[in-house]
């Protein structure tokens, strides 16, 4: 039996790495300016595997670029636990001689620093003017860089003003900024984390240029599809419920062939019932992450989509309300940037809910779940949110059609089932 | 030109977000560097330089070098921003490190040839500095100045910061006195005048500012980096300026962003049509620099920019030269622009707006703004503004409010308001209170700000203290005012027939009213003519005519007890409504338990009421009256106030009938009471008696209306009592359900906000279905109708049957007037079988008009016993629903043996087996239709209660209620939009002196007869 082409639960390797031809470019022409990229995206969008790409020195050398001059720290600030700015330039400091052991007097020097608790931006410039004289430069490849943007007990809200200041210090103010590129990975863009603008200084991010991991293109699923000889439709089944989000379609390429792989007729059941298992992480940290009025934006669309699926009788009254999406328009953008919703119109364009899709069917089906998943209590807290956003009656209105959701479980699961879909594509 | 390998390796050349050290990818900014030579050479030791941010501050900085002739300085850079929360000592010791640093290198030192002071000698001693480390530093550099190159200068005027900034800028000053080969040039991303601290200091000094880059500057940044691979079009070059107005940042992303795509796509040709493409994701990529642009700005100034962007982009789409100005365009968005009347100006001083503080100056700035920050959403945040002092009185309002003390609440959020005139959620609860006390005028005001602003949470109040306060001008016969607002409800709504027709209304009126007045003009108090001549009768009886009703005829909220009967002469016993009070049927049995039950229900002790109904009812389990007073007093013991629904009936014209439709309320009631109601509360049902009686329904309605507690009303019985009270309820939005009136042209006036449902079937339906099996029976081409032309249900009956009858090919021959008063009964029988040649006859009274039709059956019958008909010829019979009573075939069975009948419901039909028999056991006999559909109605309101429900949420809710069979009398029950049950009649027939169900149906759903 082959090996599965597909990597699910952790970050892909780079020789199975798909897709994102322009956002590498964009990192290796920052790169090659010694300039600094912030790569944002959702949960599990891919991020860490795309770090980890960039320090693979045949990628470079695929891309045209010379990695003999890098020396490539990676490494994630969710690891330093819990964080502070001395334990993270130690981290650096720690990795960086690994990585210099052609250069014993540099791993020296950086051990001195270390000895000395000089471990320090300061101390960083230093190392970084060595490279220089050797003509390396330093690519620090930083992920979860969300950790270093929040407070916690020895890392104070000044300390982390300190420190994001002192990063964008280094990387664009010093003179040793010629031997420094540093790219760093965050669930959300930079502006939107961290501590709040100094109205006296530059903005501690503004030296990055922002790069987005979005979704796959249809093209890039092909290509990732690729791995695997499938009939047209059950293409179409896996792009259905993984959307063109990079670790659902992992993990569904990684089961798909697993089954297929058996010999033996594919089970569809199983199939279904360990992308759902395998995959619950991922929609669960999707919906926390969402804010309350992004929820309630996602539980509106799945009610709209659910009323149009069931035949055209009138099980709840959603009249009205479809003005609410034209209301927050900004929450819809969010939400498709990270890739939750797909949105079928141009940016700037007003947005309406027929515009908008769900880039999974899991999603949805998620959404569902977590609507049955409302109990009493918590249904009064939402309504609390949609009273913020919706009229009363209106307010009302989501709450029957809610309600009419618990009634109606087995209704609704026939439509929303796609277990049965996987039994056709199986048999 | 290049070969392909070749520019496909070629690095993209733009840079985005580092300083441009490489002279050659520097552009422009010439003058600027001779400004600063020759102020330097002039000896100024303090030169200073401001732009806003990413405008290339620190790249200038970097170029000085490179551009101002070095011979006689020595420029060393520095930057201040880590410095925020650090000491002024540690301060000093990097920049004297960073000087070291850099002189080691540049002269090839030793580090110990220069005394660098430590951390723990300038925190003891600052004066080592400037005493011992920067005479050695002028030493090294032998007659060349030292030029400090400082960047971020302005970090330290922090008025918050813990560390150097109070020292910092006196101790340079003082430096800079005293050491004449010390320079500076420093640069700052605000214009001076908005730090005073550093003017205080520096005020004197050299200031320059660095701007955005002329035309020519900015087409050799576009072109010459990328010179050897890209070929700009002409007119893409005009795009890319026009995008970044010559912003170097800006136009550094459009460039890097054309590149990586050109790149991609191997097409090193740039054309305009690709800078449009790019756009967005340049955007996206410049998100680092431009979020600043908003972040960086208090709430008054983010609006106005918003504002500026969008009327911006308004303008581009309507293709106009001069957008609005953003103040007025922010008013047409209910925004109170007294506190943001400076932010424009304050915008325009940052550069970001242009002179005419009407368009943002970037172009691709106004896109992303257009895009990230909406308007529409950016207003609300204006709520925040005062935000400390608004809060706690926001906070008590609402708990006013809640706590019912709505005036006390409403005199807190106009406090609120005057504090900041544009807190939203105040503004809108404040036009919900108003609305809510019935100050429809204040409502209608504030209503038509917050829609502006909100409009998805004030639509419906909007709406609704429209027609509210147009209905009262009304009434004031304010005509005028009325009209404007009943149009802007149209300008919302403008399907909405409510308003079309009030319009329409109005304009009769004023017709009428304008001969009158001209004709009188000498006249100086004219008297408006008669009210009802003109109309407006006719145009206040559908609106409120709750202030007509009288004093005497009714009042709910006062129970009556025998003392104020006596004392103040109120005819309590007539009063035609009651819960429990009374009853409302003449009592022979069971007088004593009932008068107990009553007094008690009275006296508010419902535990005894309770005990006495139930006792009345067991003693008589067929009066359904009593149930409902039993299940009433119940209700009121729960703790929690009951819904209340009201059922209205024709006691004083029939009693069965009355008790047939009371039994399918008090079913459901009594199904639901016992099932602990919702969450605890208890259904109450009020009873009233119209007597079938127009005039009385009508006023029986308006008491209704008035109460509020009355979530809904299910009646009236006849057609003509529903049609008369209809209006009412459609004024006040109060759901009806007709379980009993057939007529075909009941509807709500305006047929979007239809109020009126049933659940019985149309006459449309059970004519159609009679004429349907009438047709099908052989010789039965030709029929005469009996009919009572003075009731809606009965013409409207057979005008049905007659023309559903017709387009079967069937003819009817004749039509008898049963309310003629000289009808003459055989000879109209005799005529139509001799003379007509007919072998049918329908039968569609009134209910007034039963017993005529009735003795027409007698009169068929006995002609049997006409010595001139040999044949032994009688008509057929056949009659529509209100001939199904007892009294037809039990009380008068001569002559209805054999007569057909249609109703919505039969208790022998296979779906209404679970329902009947269930109704039997109750009330120990069998049930009728009117049983059926008025349990159907009732149960209809039972499921559009909910938890705070009101009138206006149980009537929202009715129009979308789907109840299966099992929660009917048989049939699933959905309301089509005109408020119609869709279900199929059925056939009954007099067979011995009882009725049977006409079953058997063909392929053609044709029943046949047994």
């Amino acid at each position: 039996m082959t090996q599965n082409p597909f990597t699910y639960g952790q970050p892909v390797s780079p020789d199975r790495f798909v897709g994102r031809r322009s956002e590498i470019q964009a990192a290796f022409d920052q790169i090659y300016n010694r300039s600094n990229l912030a790569l944002w995206g959702g949960a599990a969008m891919g991020k860490t595997s795309f770090l980890k790409l960039l320090a693979s020195p045949q990628v470079w050398t695929k891309y045209g670029q010379d990695p003999s001059q890098a020396v490539i720290v990676l490494l994630s600030c969710e690891s330093i636990q819990p964080f502070t700015a001395p334990r993270f330039w130690q981290e650096v400091f720690n990795l960086l001689q690994e990585e210099l052991e052609g250069e014993p007097d540099l791993q020296e020097k950086i051990q001195t620093l270390l000895d000395q608790g000089r471990a320090s931006t300061r101390g960083m410039r230093r190392v970084l003017r060595k490279l220089g004289q050797r003509d390396k430069f330093l690519l620090l490849l930083v992920d979860d860089y969300d950790w270093a943007l929040r407070e916690n007990q020895h890392y104070t809200h000044a300390d982390m003003e300190t420190f994001v200041t002192e990063c964008r210090s280094i990387a664009y103010h010093s003179k040793e900024r010629k031997y420094l590129s540093m790219i760093v990975a965050s669930l959300r863009p930079l502006n939107e984390l961290g501590p709040a603008l100094n109205h006296h200084s530059s903005p501690w991010y503004n030296h990055y240029l922002f790069q987005s991991l979005k979704p796959f293109t249809d093209l890039e699923i092909d290509e990732l599809r690729d791995g695997i000889p499938i009939t047209p439709s059950l293409r179409g089944l896996i792009r259905e419920i993984a959307g063109g989000h990079p670790a659902l379609l992992q993990s569904a390429g990684s089961l798909l062939y697993r089954e297929l792989n058996t010999g033996k007729v594919p089970d569809a059941k199983a199939f279904a019932r360990d992308f759902e298992s395998e995959t619950r992480q991922i929609f669960e940290t999707i919906w926390k992450r969402c804010s309350e009025v992004e929820q309630v934006l996602l539980m509106l669309m799945a009610l709209f989509k659910l009323q149009s699926r069931l035949d055209h009788n009138k099980h709840f009254d959603f009249r009205g309300i479809e003005v609410i999406f034209s209301q927050h328009q900004r929450e819809l953008t969010n939400l498709a940037e990270q890739g939750v919703i797909t949105n079928q119109k141009e940016p700037g364009v007003m947005i309406t809910h027929q515009d908008l899709l769900f880039s999974s069917s899991i999603m949805e089906w998620w959404v569902i779940q977590e609507l049955w998943q409302t109990n009493n209590p918590l249904l009064d807290d939402r309504q609390k949110v949609f009273l913020n956003i919706l009229s009363d009656t209106q307010a009302e209105k989501v709450t029957d059609a809610i309600k009419w959701l618990w009634e109606h479980q087995e209704k609704v699961k026939i439509y929303l089932a796609w277990v049965s879909k996987v039994l056709a594509e199986f048999s | 030109m290049n070969s392909p390998r070749m520019v496909n390796n070629y690095p993209n050349p733009y840079i985005i977000g580092s300083i441009i050290d490489d002279r050659q990818k520097f552009f422009g900014r010439e003058s600027l560097f001779r400004f600063i030579e020759d102020n330097l050479r002039n000896r100024e030791k303090v030169i200073l330089l401001h732009g806003q941010r990413r405008i290339g501050k620190s790249s200038v900085l970097e170029q000085i070098p490179n551009f101002v002739v070095q011979d006689q300085f020595y420029f060393v850079n520095f930057d201040l921003q880590g410095y925020i929360h650090l000491r002024l000592s540690r301060l000093l010791h990097d920049l004297a490190q960073d000087i070291s640093d850099q002189l080691v290198d540049d002269f090839d030192l030793d580090p110990d040839d220069i005394n660098l002071p430590s951390k723990q000698e300038l925190d003891s001693d600052k004066s080592i500095f400037f005493n011992k480390f920067l005479p050695k530093v002028y030493q090294v550099l032998k007659g060349k100045k030292l030029v400090l190159l400082l960047d971020e200068f302005d970090v330290l005027t922090n008025q918050n910061a813990t560390s150097a900034e109070p020292k910092f800028f006196p101790y340079l000053a003082h430096l800079i006195k005293q050491h004449h080969k010390l320079f500076v040039i420093a640069v700052v991303g605000r214009n001076l005048d908005d730090l005073p601290t550093l003017l205080k200091v520096f005020g004197r000094s050299p200031y320059q500012e660095i701007g955005f880059l002329d035309e020519v500057s900015a087409k050799r940044l576009i072109t010459q980096p990328a010179e050897r691979v890209l070929t700009y079009e002409s007119q893409a070059i005009k795009a890319i300026y026009h995008l970044s107005a010559g912003h170097p940042y800006f136009t550094q992303v459009l460039c890097f962003t054309l590149f990586s795509k050109a790149k991609e796509k191997q097409n090193w040709r740039i054309s305009s049509r690709d800078v449009k493409s790019i756009l967005n994701q340049a955007i996206e990529q410049a998100q680092g620099g431009l979020a600043w642009l908003w972040d960086g700005l208090p709430i008054p100034e983010r609006v106005v920019f918003s504002a500026v962007a969008e009327a911006q982009e308004i303008a581009i789409s309507n293709h106009e030269p001069v957008p609005e100005k953003p103040l007025s365009f922010l008013e047409g968005y209910g925004v109170e622009t007294k506190c943001v009347d400076q932010a424009a100006k304050r915008l325009k001083d940052y550069g970001f707006v242009d002179d005419t503080e009407s368009r943002v100056k970037v172009p691709l700035v106004q896109r992303w703004l257009v895009q990230y920050h909406p308007l529409r959403q950016e207003i609300l945040a204006l709520e925040k503004l005062d935000q400390d002092q608004t809060d706690p009185i926001d906070q008590l309002a609402i708990r006013q409010y809640q706590q019912g003390r709505i005036k006390t609440a409403l005199r807190l959020y106009e406090h609120v308001l005057q504090i900041n005139p544009n807190h939203f959620s105040a503004l809108l609860a404040l036009a919900q209170g108003y609305l809510q006390v019935k100050n429809f005028r204040k409502a209608v005001e504030l209503y038509r700000r917050v829609y502006q602003v909100n409009p998805v949470q004030s639509k419906e109040g909007f709406l609704r203290s429209l027609r509210s306060y147009g209905y009262q001008l009304i009434e004031q016969q304010a005509f005028t005012t009325a009209k404007k607002l009943f149009q802007q409800v149209l300008e919302i709504e403008p399907e909405n027939q409510l308003a079309q027709q009030k319009l329409e209304d109005i304009e009769d009126i004023e017709a009428k009213i304008k001969p009158l007045t001209s004709q009188a003009p000498i006249n100086p108090v004219h008297q408006l003519p008669n009210p009802t001549r003109l109309g407006i009768g006719k145009l206040a009886a559908g609106l409120a005519m709750i202030t007509l009703v009288g004093v005497g005829f009714y009042n709910l909220s006062t129970p009556c007890p025998t003392v104020a009967q006596k004392v103040f002469g109120i005819r309590c016993v007539a009063t035609p409504i009651s819960r429990g009070e009374h009853s409302l049927f003449p009592r022979i049995d069971n007088k004593e338990t009932i008068d107990l039950a009553t007094a008690a229900f009275t006296n508010t002790n419902y535990s005894k009421a309770a005990k006495f109904f139930k006792e009345a009812w067991e003693a008589n389990p067929s009066d359904p009256e009593l149930l409902i007073y039993y299940n009433n007093a119940l209700a009121r013991q729960q703790g929690f106030d009951p819904f209340t629904i009201a059922v209205v009936v024709p006691i004083d014209q029939s009693k069965p009938r009355s008790k047939e439709i009371l039994r399918g309320v008090a079913q459901a009631q009594d199904q639901f009471n016992q099932l602990e109601g919702l969450n605890g509360r208890f259904l109450e049902i009020a009873i009233a008696n119209d007597g079938n009686d127009p005039a009385k329904a009508n006023k029986i309605a308006q008491a209704l209306v008035k109460d509020n507690s009355i979530l809904g009303v299910i009646g009236h019985n006849s057609s003509d009592a529903t049609k008369a009270a209809l209006p009412v309820y459609d004024q006040a939005g109060v759901a009806i359900i007709s379980s009993t009136s057939t007529g075909t042209d009941l509807t709500s006036i305006d047929v979007n906000n239809n109020v009126f449902f049933r659940t019985v079937s149309l006459n449309r339906a059970l004519a159609s279905k009679l004429a349907d099996y009438v047709k099908t029976q052989p010789g039965l081409d030709n029929v005469v109708i009996f009919y009572d032309a003075d009731s809606v249900y009965s013409d409207s009956f057979k005008q049905e049957f007659k023309t559903h009858f017709e387009k079967r090919g069937g003819k009817v021959v004749r039509e008898i007037q049963l309310n003629n008063p000289d009808l003459n009964i055989s000879e109209e029988v005799k005529n139509s079988l001799f003379q007509d040649q007919v072998k049918a006859a329908m039968l569609f009274p009134s209910v007034e008009s039963i017993n005529t039709a009735l003795n027409i059956a007698k009169a068929n019958a006995n002609l049997s016993l006409n010595p001139n008909n040999q044949d032994q010829q009688q008509l057929r019979l056949f009659g529509g629903d209100t001939l199904y009573s007892n009294q037809t075939w039990q009380e008068r069975k001569n002559g209805v043996e054999g007569l057909t009948i249609v109703v919505p419901w039969f208790r022998k039909a296979p779906d209404a087996k679970d329902f009947s028999t269930a109704a039997r056991e109750l009330w120990r006999g069998d049930v009728n239709w009117r049983t059926a559909t008025s349990f159907d109605a009732t149960q209809a309101f039972i499921k559009a209660l909910f938890q705070d429900a009101d009138r206006e949420i149980v009537l929202e809710r009715l129009r979308f209620i789907n109840l299966v069979a099992s929660d009917t009398s048989g049939l699933p029950l959905e309301f089509t939009d005109q408020g119609e049950r869709e279900s199929e009649p059925v056939l009954v027939q007099v067979v011995d002196n009882d009725l049977k169900f006409m079953a058997e149906q063909d392929e053609e759903g044709l029943k046949k007869f047994p």
